[in-house]
């Protein structure tokens, strides 16, 4: 992926025919194009061009993580001389591979050698990740809890493994699992942010903000650039209620990439817990892939606005949130939907977003099957009652 | 298979009639690299060729008790060194230098005395043609031996010293290696160290392995290994202090950069904008600063002046250096670490942390004579390699990184360890990447058993990889 601009779309393929390529390489010169390429599910190294720390490197950066794991052998930047910022922008990413202008084609081929290498071993740490990254980015739940546990063994003593299993714990909506398999993998690696970074979030989600700010702002002492970061301890201060810090942060994040999603899930979160809903949905046409701290956000107002009688206005913010959300995150706003329409007694709309749910998810669930029965009876009974106790998930 | 070059040395037998010119041409090939063996005479020569087994015999036409057609002649009836190439000097077209030279299967000839540079071209060419590594090298395909083997380097893990694992091995280990540690303890789990640092206290080295990197579930003894205490100082009270490099990089804006993300890490920057600014700071504070690091080390006026100022410095007591370099040949040792330029952020902080430690101080705590140091635990560092081929001293390997030149390991591979008595040990005498490929090495090694006599032991070594002919009964004159 070329971010510099130069004319290495005519001069790339002259580049690379001296070397031994194990894999084909795809050249894209556009954000758009590179995600594409890498959501369709067959790329396995990612190479930048670029010279600084901007929000399509991280952006691709992340787009990588999420398709193919945080396997930082996999990935290289192609920069002479990047800054210290720059270097310290992807690490958060755990990469550290850096190529010169001079040597790229070489050392891209050398890449894509190890790569095919250690992928021809289906009982490696990094197979097993991309199998994981692949399950999770199918959101398929049976899937990911097989490819889990097929990593299971390797979490104890491979950060990479540990962070891997954190993520479907994430997937699996178990976050409290999460934090410790994140917290696992950054006590083997102190050096691994994506780790701490990750545990971080865990710990948001899971409501142990105090935790959760100590170690954003350990991290932040060795990289204060980072505008994710900068979001995270916003969200954190609008938990403890501390909204003056968290404008502050939200502001040093905006100064940094005014555009990036997760500052727009930050400015959000501030208009939410002030109860300006009509604003915070505005900014969510800006946002994109929102992680689960937001989701979860989310989903705890929907419910409250479901279970004060304005079913209506849940159905909106749910229907706004599917489209935002990362996929394995979004069979619970289906089920959510499904249950605010049960109370409307739209019992074929709910029973529409319970095939949702179902697909998302994978496969029938006890949760779902419950939900399915309850509004199956209520349907059959033509309105009577609310039909159960089932509560939505968040 | 491709073969790296430059990573042999070759040896040449140079025959002479005239001791001074071949003063002239020893100087001359030994500039270059070449091991140069000089005989007067063909006595001489052909004993110097039986035991050297060179690569190439630079003679010239006529001896003082023969010619070169006789020295080709000798060694056409020797079954180990009738293919040695024999390059030949003309000094003067005459019809007695000439006629010796008829009929016979030179590998080349010079006509005059030859200028230096055309000297060496023509020795290179004939190299190139006749033996890239050896005149008796033999590649695995043509032994048609199994190449797959297994390297390995005896060490015993001594303890933990904040954030490293710390080894003590006969050999320095390559910072971008990546080897299983093995414990000769079956009981203890493997585990990938890699990212290795070396420190040398007198004959002992240390081998430092950052822990955050180590991957397997040899985690489990790591982890519980005893605390290496240095002095009076705790580890906390360690890890909290902040460390003083200094940071040589000509651009200002890049080192203030680096300066606010390193102290994030405990590592505060002087920062200096030449080398020699550089090497005047380290004069003048070299008992605070604990590490350095040097954008680049140029052989220009200031880079002597550098190492004039550091050379001065107690051995001791002289900052560990870290030099950035757009070589991938450039090699680290314990005096000078090589990263290569441009790197990750990791990889320097981790290099810097374990920059902060010194060899003495490891030695007085966890070296042999240390009082009450911690046994340790017995490892071997495995990595998997392949035999590229065999020759009269040794032969080469190839592997995903770089040896260094010196280090002594052990090579298991059943044939070789089978003509080796069991002795797998080796020394490695050079090592390179495959041009294109810096994910590709190889690496020389000469084996310890060859002793003093290259025949004997390719003799018994050939016969064991049956890839010499029977010797051929000779017809008496």
């Amino acid at each position: 992926m070329d971010l510099t601009g130069s004319d290495l779309a005519d001069t790339w393929q002259e580049k690379i025919a001296a070397f031994e390529f194990a894999s084909p390489l795809l050249f894209a010169n556009n954000l758009d194009e590179a995600q594409i390429l890498l959501n369709n599910g067959g790329v396995f190294n990612l190479v930048i061009f670029s010279d600084q720390n901007s929000g399509n490197v991280q952006a691709l950066l992340k787009a990588f993580q999420a398709n193919v794991g945080c396997i930082a052998d996999f990935q290289g930047i192609v920069c002479s001389n990047p800054s210290a910022a720059f270097m310290a922008g992807v690490f958060e990413f755990g990469v550290e591979q850096f190529f010169s202008l001079e040597n790229w084609a070489e050392e891209v081929a050398a890449l894509t050698r190890k790569t095919v290498e250690t992928l021809s071993d289906p009982t490696s740490a990094e197979s097993r990740t991309v199998n994981l990254s692949r399950s999770i980015r199918s959101a398929d739940q049976a899937a990911i809890q097989k490819a889990a546990a097929a990593i299971k063994d390797l979490a104890e003593f491979d950060y990479r493994a540990a962070f891997a299993k954190g993520k479907a714990c994430e997937a699996t909506g178990d976050y409290n699992a999460a934090a410790s398999s994140y917290a696992m993998s950054s006590a083997m690696n102190k050096m691994f942010r994506p780790g701490s970074a990750s545990l971080g979030e865990a710990l948001l989600v899971t409501g142990k903000v105090d935790e959760a700010l100590e170690v954003f702002k350990t991290l932040e002492k060795t990289n204060p650039y980072d505008v994710e970061r900068k979001a995270n301890i916003a969200a954190a201060y609008i938990e403890k209620g501390d909204f003056e810090s968290a404008n502050r942060y939200v502001a040093m994040a905006e100064k940094i990439a005014p555009e990036n999603s997760r500052v727009l899930e930050a400015k959000a979160q501030v208009l939410l817990c002030t109860g300006k809903v009509g604003e915070a949905f505005k900014l969510m046409d800006g946002m994109s892939e929102v992680g689960p701290f937001f989701a979860a956000k989310l989903n705890e107002l929907g419910i409250q606005l479901s279970q004060s009688g304005k079913g209506k206005s849940a159905l909106a913010l749910y229907q706004k949130a599917h489209k935002i959300v990362r996929p394995e995150l979004r069979y619970k706003i289906s089920m959510n939907a499904a249950l605010a329409c049960r109370r409307l007694q739209a019992w074929d709309m709910a029973l529409k977003y319970l095939a949702r749910c179902q697909k998302e998810f994978g496969g029938p669930f006890p949760k779902l099957l419950k939900i399915k029965n309850s509004v199956n009876d209520a349907k059959a009974q033509s309105g009577g009652g609310s039909g159960g106790t089932t509560e939505e998930a968040s | 298979m491709e073969i790296a070059p430059s990573i042999t040395q070759h040896t040449i037998v140079l025959c002479v009639e005239k001791r001074e010119r071949g003063i002239a041409i020893q100087q001359i090939l030994t500039k270059f690299g070449f091991k140069v063996v000089m005989a007067l005479s063909l006595y001489d020569a052909l004993k110097f060729i039986a035991q050297e087994m060179p690569h190439l015999v630079l003679t010239d036409a006529i001896l003082s008790d023969g010619t070169a057609g006789t020295l080709y002649d000798r060694l056409q009836q020797h079954v180990l060194l009738k293919k040695t190439p024999i390059l030949v000097q003309v000094l003067k077209k005459t019809k007695e230098e000439l006629a010796p030279l008829t009929g016979r299967k030179f590998a080349g000839f010079m006509l005059g005395v030859s200028e230096p540079k055309m000297l060496i071209a023509k020795v290179l060419e004939v190299l190139k043609t006749h033996s890239v590594v050896s005149p008796y090298f033999i590649s695995s395909e043509q032994a048609n031996i199994k190449s797959e083997l297994i390297i390995a380097i005896e060490a015993n893990v001594v303890g933990r010293f904040g954030e490293q694992v710390v080894s003590r091995s006969s050999t320095e280990v390559d910072p971008s290696a990546a080897m299983v540690c093995v414990p000769d303890n079956a009981e203890n789990g493997p585990a990938v160290f890699r990212m290795a640092t070396n420190l040398k206290d007198g004959e002992e080295t240390f081998n430092l392995f950052p822990i955050n990197r180590i991957v397997g579930a040899g985690r489990i003894w790591i982890l519980n290994l005893p605390e290496i205490k240095m002095g009076q100082q705790s580890l906390p009270e360690a890890a909290q202090k902040m460390h003083k490099v200094l940071f040589y990089d000509p651009s200002e804006e890049r080192a203030n950069g680096f300066a606010e993300i390193l102290k994030g890490y405990g590592i505060d920057l002087v920062y200096a904008k030449t080398l020699n600014m550089a090497a005047s700071i380290l004069k003048r504070d070299f008992e605070v600063i604990e590490a350095i690091y040097l954008h680049e080390l140029m052989n220009d006026a200031s880079g002597i002046e550098w190492k004039n100022v550091n050379a001065k410095i107690p051995t001791d007591r002289r900052p560990p250096m870290v030099v950035g370099t757009t070589s991938i040949n450039a090699r680290s040792t314990a005096a000078v670490r090589y990263i290569k330029r441009p790197f990750g952020m990791g990889l320097f902080v981790e290099m810097l942390h374990a920059s902060f430690e010194r060899g003495k101080d490891i030695g007085e705590v966890a070296g042999k004579n240390a009082a009450n140091a911690f046994a340790g635990v017995p490892v071997k560092y495995q990595a998997q390699a392949s035999l590229v081929g065999i020759d009269e001293t040794g032969g080469i390997i190839q592997l995903k990184f770089p040896l260094l030149k010196g280090s002594r390991m052990i090579i298991k591979h059943p044939l070789l360890e089978r003509a080796w008595d069991g002795n797998g040990v080796v020394n490695i005498t050079g090592s390179s990447a495959l041009p294109g490929k810096p994910d590709v090495w190889q690496a020389r090694f000469e084996a310890v058993q060859a002793g003093t006599s290259k025949a004997k032991y390719w003799e018994k070594v050939s016969k064991i990889f049956a890839v010499i002919e029977e010797p051929a009964e000779v017809k008496s004159a």
